[in-house]
């Protein structure tokens, strides 16, 4: 069985033959085991030794690893198959919104309408655990519409604003 | 001795106070949130009462209802942590109106060196040296103003401050204004007073601290100095103790004037003085007195063996202290790292949520203090720090192998944790020579520096890839149990993956 897995920009076919496991086509020794309780796996990895901490959430596995964490996104090739038909766009092409990653209390917005920003820019500061946290650009764009105003709070995941 | 104290704080330090009083064989008494009703120090202490909603402001700052309970619990003494109502002369002001021993300084002491402005005054004095700064009470255009008279780059600081908040470093004159208001938005927020002040900011510094002990029959010791240059955004994050920039005489000499500087305002219990020290020209200057317990206290009683908090308790009950100078003699190496609930792949963003698993490391050398448990719930209202990691090491290198030892050990489910930051500063060569000093976490360009190894994200999709198999294939189980052998298996793993939430 094929499967797709996603972490971040970059995705891995795993090919799961048995016993057999091929990562983009080239065989790995590979033991997976549970260690008795449930999220927490053993895992071999040509034969280096990992503890793992495995936890299912919606459309994903968030793993942990030597205190990394890593959210990765499976397909099977029939869920790819299946997904590649219904997939469809929240936005128009080349627009992204700007979401809340946590709740809190817009501070100030640093961009307006119209606005070139570059990547990593901060574009909206959010105050929670009593401290300022800047709201940083993924890519570089220009701000289409602002969505908040200071004083205003929001949810995780709520619209701040989007840019084109 | 104390017949039952309260502990008017929550998380880790709750506990690590409890612990101590508990080892004294003191009954204790909890207060606590709405929110905070399952958490550990509630559950460790002998009694314990609620005292509002979550809101700092309406629980754990109101001073009334924990002076309420104390009267209501019986207790005679009140030991405060640290944040919160520690450095607070009014609470500790009402304790003694109440009858109630406050285990911290006397109010007039914490006043004084809490006004950080005033704590400047009053230590240049007694000959303690300081950074150029702002006197009390200035506007912003007057701030402006100073600012050209010293120079640029400034520090802006919280005249109330403290953890960082309302500071802010200002590189060049333009950007002074906007600073000025974000520092006093959240000097408001974090200590209800909006006023800040400016000091000189000296590059390239090291943070160093002294922690002292100061019992009320007239003896003041120093603990040695601690290391804390490892800030982002002006909060320490890794802190340890001894300094690689302290030599034998410094410390001695560093000791004596935080000593003077505790015996300017007739400091009794456990206190710590902060100076900034430029290790270009060995010059040390006083920035402000911490007149509480420290989170990273820890460090100093790794290296030095002394419990400070049961000292602390000791010394508020009016004994004597029971070391002299002398006794006190450093030995090994001793690292913290604060373990906060933030994304350290993404500016450090608050991660909140829900522990669902937690493995803490042990060991030789290892002490977790934590306010952790499986099914903790990590809210907005509170500081992002969730735990603090100590290690102690014969020597700095084996403190260093022990903590990284350490960190790979821990395993903290449902919510993202500076873990992986404080992995890569263990890996870092300036970190390990010792060479670093309060600029380093800027230089490192921590979203750039943060880069995962490519090798675990493999290993990862591995491992989410037989995970999700092993699904399939019990799908296929259940399916094959079933009479109608035609069923479309794969309806089936999609069934169980409906049942758990995945689809």
């Amino acid at each position: 069985m094929k499967y797709y897995a996603r972490v971040g920009q970059t995705e891995y076919e795993i090919e799961i033959d048995g016993d057999a496991v091929y990562v983009d086509g080239e065989r790995l020794e590979v033991d997976l085991r549970q260690s008795g309780v449930p999220e927490l796996y053993s895992m071999l990895f040509n034969a280096r030794s990992y503890e793992l901490l495995i936890e299912p959430e919606r459309f994903n596995y968030r793993i942990s690893l030597r205190g990394e964490h890593f959210d990765v996104q499976v397909e099977d090739e029939r869920t790819r198959r299946l997904n590649a038909g219904r997939k469809t766009l929240a936005l128009p092409e080349g627009e992204l919104a700007v979401t809340a990653p946590i709740p809190g209390l817009v501070v100030k917005v640093l961009v307006a309408p119209g606005d070139a920003i570059e990547e990593e820019q901060p574009l909206v500061i959010l105050e929670a655990m009593k401290m300022e946290n800047e709201i940083r650009a993924v890519r570089s764009g220009v701000v289409k519409k602002v969505e908040v105003a200071p004083g205003q709070r929001v949810e995780q995941n709520g619209l701040l604003l989007t840019l084109e | 001795m104390f017949k039952k104290v309260l502990v008017a704080n929550r998380g880790e330090i709750a506990v690590r106070v409890l612990r101590a009083c508990e080892e004294r064989g003191i009954p204790t008494v909890a207060v606590f949130s709405e929110v905070d009703r399952s958490a550990l120090h509630v559950r460790y202490a002998d009694e314990a009462y609620c005292i509002g909603p979550a809101p700092s402001r309406d629980s754990y700052l109101r001073i009334d209802k924990i002076i309420d309970v104390a009267r209501k619990a019986g207790v005679d003494a009140i030991h405060p942590g640290y944040g919160f109502l520690s450095e607070n002369a009014a609470f500790a002001a009402a304790c003694a109106d109440a009858g109630i021993t406050f285990i911290g300084p006397p109010p007039d002491a914490i006043e004084r060196m809490g006004d950080k402005v005033v704590a400047r005054q009053t230590v240049a004095r007694h000959g303690v040296p300081l950074v150029p700064g702002s006197p009390p009470g200035l506007r912003d255009e007057e701030l402006i103003a100073f600012a050209k008279t010293i120079g640029f780059p400034v520090m802006i600081k919280a005249s109330a401050g403290g953890g960082g908040k309302g500071m802010r470093a200002v590189q060049e004159p333009e950007q002074l204004p906007d600073m000025l208001a974000a520092a006093r938005r959240e000097a408001a927020s974090a200590f209800g007073n909006d006023e800040v002040y400016i000091e000189k900011l000296i590059p390239n510094a090291r943070h160093i601290e002294i922690q002292i002990l100061a019992d009320s029959h007239g003896n003041i010791i120093h603990l040695g100095e601690r290391e804390c240059s490892i800030q982002r955004r002006h909060q320490k994050l890794i802190e340890e103790a001894p300094s690689v920039a302290v030599e034998e005489n410094l410390r001695q000499e560093m000791g004596r004037v935080a000593i003077a500087a505790a015996e300017a305002v007739n400091y009794v219990n456990a206190g710590t003085v902060e100076f900034l020290f430029d290790s270009r020209d060995n010059r040390y200057y006083f920035l402000e007195m911490n007149t509480r317990l420290q989170v990273e206290h820890p460090v100093t009683e790794f290296v030095t063996g002394i419990d400070i908090v049961k000292e602390q308790i000791a010394i508020a009950a009016g004994r004597r202290m029971r070391y002299r100078q002398e006794d006190i003699t450093p030995k090994g190496w001793a690292i913290e790292c604060r373990i906060t609930a933030e994304d350290p792949f993404n500016n450090f963003l608050p991660s909140t949520g829900t522990v669902t698993f937690l493995q803490e490391p042990t060991g030789p050398g290892v002490r977790v203090e934590s306010a952790l448990y499986r099914g903790f719930e990590v809210t907005l209202y509170y500081d992002p720090m969730v735990a603090k990691l100590v290690v102690w090491g014969e020597t700095r290198a084996e403190a260093i192998l022990r903590m990284r030892r350490a960190l790979n050990e821990y395993r903290i489910g449902g919510i993202k944790t500076s873990i992986p930051f404080h992995q890569s500063i263990m890996d870092n060569t300036e970190f390990i020579w010792g060479t670093f000093d309060t600029g380093f976490l800027d230089r490192l360009r921590l979203n750039r520096e943060m880069r995962r190894a490519k090798e675990y994200e493999k290993i990862a999709a591995v491992a989410a890839a037989l995970v999700a198999h092993e699904e399939g294939r019990k799908a296929v189980h259940i399916g094959n149990a079933q009479a109608d052998s035609r069923r479309n298996l794969w309806k089936q793993a999609g069934r169980i993956r409906a049942v758990r939430g995945l689809w």
